[in-house]
Protein backbone atom coordinates (compact mmCIF):
# COMPACT_ATOMS: atom_id res chain seq x y z
CA UNK A 1 0.00 0.00 0.00
CA UNK A 2 1.17 3.50 -0.66
CA UNK A 3 1.96 5.42 2.51
CA UNK A 4 -0.63 8.10 3.34
CA UNK A 5 0.65 11.66 2.99
CA UNK A 6 -1.14 14.97 3.59
CA UNK A 7 -3.14 16.12 0.55
CA UNK A 8 -0.86 19.13 0.27
CA UNK A 9 2.15 16.95 -0.64
CA UNK A 10 2.58 15.24 -4.00
CA UNK A 11 5.60 13.03 -4.67
CA UNK A 12 6.61 12.76 -8.31
CA UNK A 13 8.48 9.49 -8.34
CA UNK A 14 10.22 8.18 -11.45
CA UNK A 15 13.23 5.84 -11.72
CA UNK A 16 16.55 6.07 -9.93
CA UNK A 17 18.27 8.48 -12.34
CA UNK A 18 15.96 11.34 -11.32
CA UNK A 19 15.57 12.00 -7.62
CA UNK A 20 11.98 12.37 -6.41
CA UNK A 21 10.37 15.76 -6.90
CA UNK A 22 8.09 16.72 -4.04
CA UNK A 23 5.42 19.33 -4.70
CA UNK A 24 4.08 21.09 -1.63
CA UNK A 25 0.85 23.03 -2.23
CA UNK A 26 -0.31 25.96 -0.17
CA UNK A 27 -3.34 27.87 -1.52
CA UNK A 28 -2.56 29.16 -5.00
CA UNK A 29 1.18 28.64 -4.64
CA UNK A 30 3.54 25.70 -4.45
CA UNK A 31 7.11 24.81 -3.50
CA UNK A 32 9.05 22.00 -5.14
CA UNK A 33 11.77 19.98 -3.43
CA UNK A 34 14.48 18.78 -5.87
CA UNK A 35 14.30 18.73 -9.64
CA UNK A 36 15.64 15.43 -11.05
CA UNK A 37 18.33 14.70 -13.63
CA UNK A 38 19.08 17.11 -16.46
CA UNK A 39 18.18 14.76 -19.33
CA UNK A 40 14.67 14.45 -17.83
CA UNK A 41 14.19 18.19 -17.35
CA UNK A 42 11.59 18.68 -20.11
CA UNK A 43 9.40 15.95 -18.63
CA UNK A 44 9.95 17.37 -15.14
CA UNK A 45 8.62 20.73 -16.37
CA UNK A 46 5.62 18.95 -17.93
CA UNK A 47 4.95 16.95 -14.77
CA UNK A 48 5.19 19.93 -12.47
CA UNK A 49 3.09 22.10 -14.80
CA UNK A 50 0.46 19.37 -14.96
CA UNK A 51 0.36 18.92 -11.19
CA UNK A 52 0.26 22.68 -10.51
CA UNK A 53 -3.13 23.00 -12.27
CA UNK A 54 -2.84 26.74 -12.53
CA UNK A 55 -1.16 27.29 -9.20
CA UNK A 56 2.12 29.21 -9.09
CA UNK A 57 5.47 27.53 -8.47
CA UNK A 58 7.08 30.15 -6.24
CA UNK A 59 10.14 28.29 -4.95
CA UNK A 60 12.36 25.36 -5.79
CA UNK A 61 14.43 24.10 -2.90
CA UNK A 62 17.18 21.46 -3.00
CA UNK A 63 18.26 18.89 -0.44
CA UNK A 64 21.79 18.88 -1.88
CA UNK A 65 23.58 19.64 -5.11
CA UNK A 66 24.11 16.29 -6.82
CA UNK A 67 23.18 16.02 -10.48
CA UNK A 68 20.07 13.90 -9.95
CA UNK A 69 18.60 16.52 -7.59
CA UNK A 70 19.49 19.78 -9.37
CA UNK A 71 19.32 18.76 -13.05
CA UNK A 72 15.93 20.38 -13.61
CA UNK A 73 16.65 23.59 -11.68
CA UNK A 74 17.51 25.72 -14.72
CA UNK A 75 14.57 24.44 -16.78
CA UNK A 76 12.06 24.92 -13.95
CA UNK A 77 13.41 28.40 -13.26
CA UNK A 78 13.00 29.28 -16.93
CA UNK A 79 9.54 27.71 -17.25
CA UNK A 80 7.95 28.97 -14.03
CA UNK A 81 10.08 31.91 -12.91
CA UNK A 82 10.45 30.31 -9.47
CA UNK A 83 13.08 31.33 -6.97
CA UNK A 84 15.75 28.75 -6.19
CA UNK A 85 16.88 28.06 -2.65
CA UNK A 86 19.88 25.83 -1.88
CA UNK A 87 21.60 24.63 1.31
CA UNK A 88 23.88 27.41 2.57
CA UNK A 89 27.02 25.25 2.49
CA UNK A 90 26.69 24.84 -1.26
CA UNK A 91 26.73 28.55 -2.07
CA UNK A 92 30.26 28.68 -3.48
CA UNK A 93 30.13 25.41 -5.40
CA UNK A 94 26.97 26.51 -7.20
CA UNK A 95 27.84 30.19 -7.61
CA UNK A 96 31.22 29.27 -9.16
CA UNK A 97 29.74 26.22 -10.87
CA UNK A 98 32.61 24.13 -9.55
CA UNK A 99 32.14 20.90 -11.49
CA UNK A 100 34.55 19.04 -9.24
CA UNK A 101 32.83 20.08 -6.02
CA UNK A 102 29.44 19.35 -7.58
CA UNK A 103 30.86 15.89 -8.48
CA UNK A 104 29.91 16.37 -12.11
CA UNK A 105 33.37 15.84 -13.60
CA UNK A 106 34.53 12.99 -11.34
CA UNK A 107 31.32 11.01 -11.86
CA UNK A 108 30.97 11.77 -15.57
CA UNK A 109 27.57 13.39 -15.02
CA UNK A 110 25.90 16.45 -16.51
CA UNK A 111 23.82 19.31 -15.14
CA UNK A 112 22.51 22.63 -16.44
CA UNK A 113 24.02 25.65 -14.72
CA UNK A 114 21.64 27.76 -12.66
CA UNK A 115 21.84 30.65 -10.24
CA UNK A 116 20.29 30.39 -6.80
CA UNK A 117 18.36 33.28 -5.25
CA UNK A 118 18.39 32.25 -1.59
CA UNK A 119 20.28 30.09 0.86
CA UNK A 120 18.80 28.00 3.63
CA UNK A 121 20.84 27.03 6.66
CA UNK A 122 20.52 24.16 9.10
CA UNK A 123 18.30 25.19 12.00
CA UNK A 124 16.06 27.46 9.97
CA UNK A 125 12.41 26.80 9.25
CA UNK A 126 10.48 26.91 6.02
CA UNK A 127 6.73 26.73 5.29
CA UNK A 128 5.88 24.16 2.64
CA UNK A 129 2.47 22.68 1.91
CA UNK A 130 0.85 24.44 4.87
CA UNK A 131 3.35 22.80 7.25
CA UNK A 132 6.42 24.15 9.01
CA UNK A 133 9.60 22.24 8.21
CA UNK A 134 12.91 22.35 10.07
CA UNK A 135 16.05 22.26 7.97
CA UNK A 136 18.34 19.62 9.47
CA UNK A 137 22.02 19.18 8.66
CA UNK A 138 22.47 15.61 7.42
CA UNK A 139 26.16 15.35 6.46
CA UNK A 140 27.56 12.10 5.08
CA UNK A 141 26.64 11.32 1.46
CA UNK A 142 26.97 15.07 0.89
CA UNK A 143 28.56 17.05 3.72
CA UNK A 144 26.37 20.11 3.07
CA UNK A 145 23.06 18.29 2.59
CA UNK A 146 19.86 19.26 4.39
CA UNK A 147 16.81 17.20 5.23
CA UNK A 148 13.43 18.79 5.98
CA UNK A 149 11.41 17.62 8.96
CA UNK A 150 7.85 18.44 9.96
CA UNK A 151 7.31 17.58 13.66
CA UNK A 152 3.54 18.01 13.49
CA UNK A 153 2.88 15.29 10.89
CA UNK A 154 6.18 13.55 11.72
CA UNK A 155 7.33 13.53 8.11
CA UNK A 156 10.97 13.58 7.02
CA UNK A 157 12.08 14.62 3.54
CA UNK A 158 15.42 12.86 3.71
CA UNK A 159 17.11 13.43 0.35
CA UNK A 160 19.89 10.85 0.05
CA UNK A 161 20.67 10.75 3.79
CA UNK A 162 18.18 7.93 4.35
CA UNK A 163 16.50 5.54 1.94
CA UNK A 164 14.33 2.54 2.61
CA UNK A 165 17.40 0.47 1.87
CA UNK A 166 20.41 2.40 3.09
CA UNK A 167 21.53 5.84 1.86
CA UNK A 168 23.46 7.49 -0.95
CA UNK A 169 27.11 6.56 -1.48
CA UNK A 170 29.28 7.99 1.30
CA UNK A 171 31.62 10.02 -0.90
CA UNK A 172 33.98 12.08 1.30
CA UNK A 173 36.67 9.49 2.10
CA UNK A 174 36.56 8.16 -1.46
CA UNK A 175 37.22 11.69 -2.73
CA UNK A 176 40.20 12.06 -0.41
CA UNK A 177 38.26 14.07 2.16
CA UNK A 178 37.42 13.20 5.74
CA UNK A 179 34.58 12.38 8.11
CA UNK A 180 32.00 10.97 5.71
CA UNK A 181 31.54 7.73 7.61
CA UNK A 182 31.49 9.34 11.05
CA UNK A 183 29.09 12.01 9.85
CA UNK A 184 26.81 9.44 8.27
CA UNK A 185 26.64 7.60 11.56
CA UNK A 186 25.87 10.72 13.60
CA UNK A 187 23.31 11.82 11.02
CA UNK A 188 21.56 8.45 11.33
CA UNK A 189 21.71 8.69 15.12
CA UNK A 190 20.19 12.17 15.04
CA UNK A 191 17.43 11.12 12.63
CA UNK A 192 16.67 7.92 14.53
CA UNK A 193 15.89 9.97 17.65
CA UNK A 194 13.19 11.97 15.85
CA UNK A 195 9.58 10.83 16.00
CA UNK A 196 9.02 9.91 12.34
CA UNK A 197 5.90 8.36 10.81
CA UNK A 198 6.76 8.75 7.15
CA UNK A 199 9.98 9.30 5.22
CA UNK A 200 9.88 10.79 1.73
CA UNK A 201 13.29 9.71 0.43
CA UNK A 202 15.25 11.17 -2.46
CA UNK A 203 14.82 7.90 -4.36
CA UNK A 204 12.16 5.22 -4.06
CA UNK A 205 8.64 5.35 -2.62
CA UNK A 206 7.76 7.05 0.65
CA UNK A 207 7.93 4.55 3.49
CA UNK A 208 6.67 4.13 7.02
CA UNK A 209 8.40 1.26 8.82
CA UNK A 210 11.29 3.38 10.02
CA UNK A 211 12.68 1.21 12.82
CA UNK A 212 13.72 -1.57 10.48
CA UNK A 213 15.05 1.02 8.05
CA UNK A 214 17.33 2.60 10.65
CA UNK A 215 18.51 -0.81 11.76
CA UNK A 216 19.51 -1.63 8.18
CA UNK A 217 21.17 1.74 7.68
CA UNK A 218 23.24 1.42 10.88
CA UNK A 219 24.34 -2.06 9.89
CA UNK A 220 25.38 -0.78 6.50
CA UNK A 221 27.39 2.22 7.70
CA UNK A 222 29.11 0.07 10.32
CA UNK A 223 30.07 -2.54 7.75
CA UNK A 224 31.51 0.19 5.51
CA UNK A 225 33.40 1.73 8.43
CA UNK A 226 34.87 -1.68 9.23
CA UNK A 227 35.89 -2.25 5.63
CA UNK A 228 36.68 0.69 3.38
CA UNK A 229 37.29 -1.60 0.42
CA UNK A 230 33.67 -2.67 0.65
CA UNK A 231 32.54 0.97 0.51
CA UNK A 232 34.91 1.61 -2.41
CA UNK A 233 33.61 -1.36 -4.39
CA UNK A 234 29.98 -0.46 -3.67
CA UNK A 235 30.62 3.13 -4.81
CA UNK A 236 32.24 2.04 -8.08
CA UNK A 237 29.28 -0.17 -8.91
CA UNK A 238 26.74 2.55 -8.06
CA UNK A 239 28.51 5.14 -10.17
CA UNK A 240 28.87 2.81 -13.15
CA UNK A 241 25.17 1.84 -12.87
CA UNK A 242 24.18 5.49 -12.75
CA UNK A 243 26.30 6.31 -15.80
CA UNK A 244 24.73 3.39 -17.67
CA UNK A 245 21.21 4.57 -16.72
CA UNK A 246 22.02 7.79 -18.50
CA UNK A 247 23.75 6.10 -21.44
CA UNK A 248 20.97 3.48 -21.78
CA UNK A 249 23.03 1.08 -23.89
CA UNK A 250 26.37 0.49 -25.52
CA UNK A 251 28.16 -2.26 -27.41
CA UNK A 252 29.41 -4.81 -24.89
CA UNK A 253 32.94 -4.47 -26.19
CA UNK A 254 32.93 -0.75 -25.35
CA UNK A 255 32.15 -1.29 -21.68
CA UNK A 256 35.77 -1.28 -20.41
CA UNK A 257 36.48 2.00 -22.22
CA UNK A 258 33.21 3.45 -20.88
CA UNK A 259 34.15 2.53 -17.31
CA UNK A 260 37.63 3.95 -17.67
CA UNK A 261 36.21 7.32 -18.69
CA UNK A 262 34.73 7.70 -15.21
CA UNK A 263 37.55 9.35 -13.20
CA UNK A 264 35.97 8.43 -9.87
CA UNK A 265 35.82 4.71 -10.70
CA UNK A 266 39.42 4.66 -11.92
CA UNK A 267 40.72 6.62 -8.96
CA UNK A 268 38.83 4.67 -6.29
CA UNK A 269 39.98 1.41 -7.86
CA UNK A 270 43.57 2.62 -7.80
CA UNK A 271 43.45 3.73 -4.20
CA UNK A 272 41.40 0.96 -2.61
CA UNK A 273 40.97 -2.08 -4.83
CA UNK A 274 44.01 -2.15 -7.09
CA UNK A 275 42.61 -4.33 -9.86
CA UNK A 276 44.21 -4.19 -13.31
CA UNK A 277 42.03 -2.24 -15.75
CA UNK A 278 40.64 -5.22 -17.65
CA UNK A 279 39.89 -7.14 -14.48
CA UNK A 280 38.11 -4.15 -12.97
CA UNK A 281 35.79 -3.89 -15.97
CA UNK A 282 35.16 -7.64 -16.05
CA UNK A 283 34.34 -7.81 -12.36
CA UNK A 284 32.07 -4.75 -12.35
CA UNK A 285 30.28 -6.12 -15.41
CA UNK A 286 29.82 -9.54 -13.84
CA UNK A 287 28.41 -8.16 -10.60
CA UNK A 288 26.08 -5.64 -12.25
CA UNK A 289 24.70 -8.35 -14.54
CA UNK A 290 24.14 -10.56 -11.54
CA UNK A 291 21.88 -8.02 -9.81
CA UNK A 292 20.17 -7.03 -13.09
CA UNK A 293 21.54 -3.50 -12.96
CA UNK A 294 22.78 -4.32 -16.47
CA UNK A 295 21.48 -6.76 -19.06
CA UNK A 296 23.04 -8.32 -22.14
CA UNK A 297 21.21 -8.33 -25.44
CA UNK A 298 23.23 -9.84 -28.29
CA UNK A 299 26.39 -7.77 -28.49
CA UNK A 300 24.91 -4.91 -26.49
CA UNK A 301 24.83 -3.97 -22.88
CA UNK A 302 21.64 -2.35 -21.58
CA UNK A 303 20.81 -0.50 -18.37
CA UNK A 304 18.65 -2.78 -16.19
CA UNK B 1 4.21 -2.34 -3.66
CA UNK B 2 4.18 -2.81 -7.40
CA UNK B 3 7.29 -1.29 -8.94
CA UNK B 4 7.10 1.61 -11.35
CA UNK B 5 7.60 0.82 -15.06
CA UNK B 6 10.00 3.79 -15.32
CA UNK B 7 13.20 2.86 -17.14
CA UNK B 8 14.88 6.26 -16.72
CA UNK B 9 14.16 7.52 -20.23
CA UNK B 10 11.72 10.14 -18.88
CA UNK B 11 10.98 12.09 -22.05
CA UNK B 12 7.53 12.60 -23.54
CA UNK B 13 6.86 11.59 -27.12
CA UNK B 14 4.95 14.59 -28.49
CA UNK B 15 3.24 12.42 -31.12
CA UNK B 16 1.71 9.96 -28.68
CA UNK B 17 1.53 12.05 -25.52
CA UNK B 18 3.19 9.12 -23.75
CA UNK B 19 6.57 8.79 -22.11
CA UNK B 20 8.97 7.33 -24.67
CA UNK B 21 10.37 4.98 -22.04
CA UNK B 22 7.45 3.71 -19.95
CA UNK B 23 4.39 4.48 -22.15
CA UNK B 24 2.58 6.32 -19.38
CA UNK B 25 0.68 9.59 -19.68
CA UNK B 26 1.81 12.61 -17.67
CA UNK B 27 -1.23 12.05 -15.47
CA UNK B 28 -0.23 8.47 -14.72
CA UNK B 29 3.37 9.38 -13.95
CA UNK B 30 2.32 12.25 -11.66
CA UNK B 31 -0.16 10.05 -9.78
CA UNK B 32 2.07 6.96 -9.45
CA UNK B 33 3.32 7.48 -5.90
CA UNK B 34 -0.26 7.90 -4.66
CA UNK B 35 -1.71 4.86 -6.42
CA UNK B 36 -2.48 1.68 -4.54
CA UNK B 37 -1.58 -1.67 -6.09
CA UNK B 38 -4.89 -2.34 -7.90
CA UNK B 39 -4.61 1.04 -9.64
CA UNK B 40 -0.95 0.46 -10.41
CA UNK B 41 -1.92 -2.82 -12.07
CA UNK B 42 -4.46 -0.97 -14.20
CA UNK B 43 -1.74 1.42 -15.35
CA UNK B 44 0.62 -1.47 -16.10
CA UNK B 45 -2.10 -3.19 -18.15
CA UNK B 46 -2.65 0.01 -20.14
CA UNK B 47 1.12 0.31 -20.61
CA UNK B 48 1.30 -3.24 -21.98
CA UNK B 49 -1.53 -2.52 -24.45
CA UNK B 50 0.09 0.70 -25.69
CA UNK B 51 3.44 -0.99 -26.03
CA UNK B 52 1.98 -3.70 -28.21
CA UNK B 53 0.10 -1.18 -30.31
CA UNK B 54 3.14 0.99 -30.86
CA UNK B 55 6.08 -1.27 -30.97
CA UNK B 56 5.84 -2.32 -34.62
CA UNK B 57 6.39 1.32 -35.73
CA UNK B 58 8.95 2.11 -33.12
CA UNK B 59 11.21 -0.90 -33.26
CA UNK B 60 13.72 0.97 -35.39
CA UNK B 61 13.71 4.30 -33.64
CA UNK B 62 13.61 3.18 -30.03
CA UNK B 63 16.85 2.07 -28.56
CA UNK B 64 16.32 1.71 -24.87
CA UNK B 65 16.07 -2.02 -25.29
CA UNK B 66 14.07 -2.96 -22.24
CA UNK B 67 10.73 -3.13 -23.99
CA UNK B 68 11.89 -5.00 -27.03
CA UNK B 69 10.10 -8.31 -27.26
Amino acid sequence: MSVPLPESLLVLERGWLSANNILCFDGDAAILVDSGYVTHAAQTVDLVGHALRGRRLKTLINTHSHSDHIGGNAALQAAFGCEVMVPAGLHAAIADWDEDALLLSPLGQQAARFQHDHLIGAGSEIDMGGLVWQALAVPGHDMEALAYYNPEKRILISGDALWENGFGVIFPELLGEADGLLSTRSTLEMLSRLPIDVVIPGHGSPFAAVDAVFERAFRRVDSFAANMDKLAWHAIKVIVSFAMMEKRQLPLKDFPAFLHQLPFAVDVNQRYIGLPADELAARVLRELLLVNALRRDDGNLLAG
Amino acid sequence: MIASPCINVCAMNPQTGLCAGCYRTIDEIAAWARLDDPHRLEVLAAVARRQQAQQPHEEDSRNNGKRHG
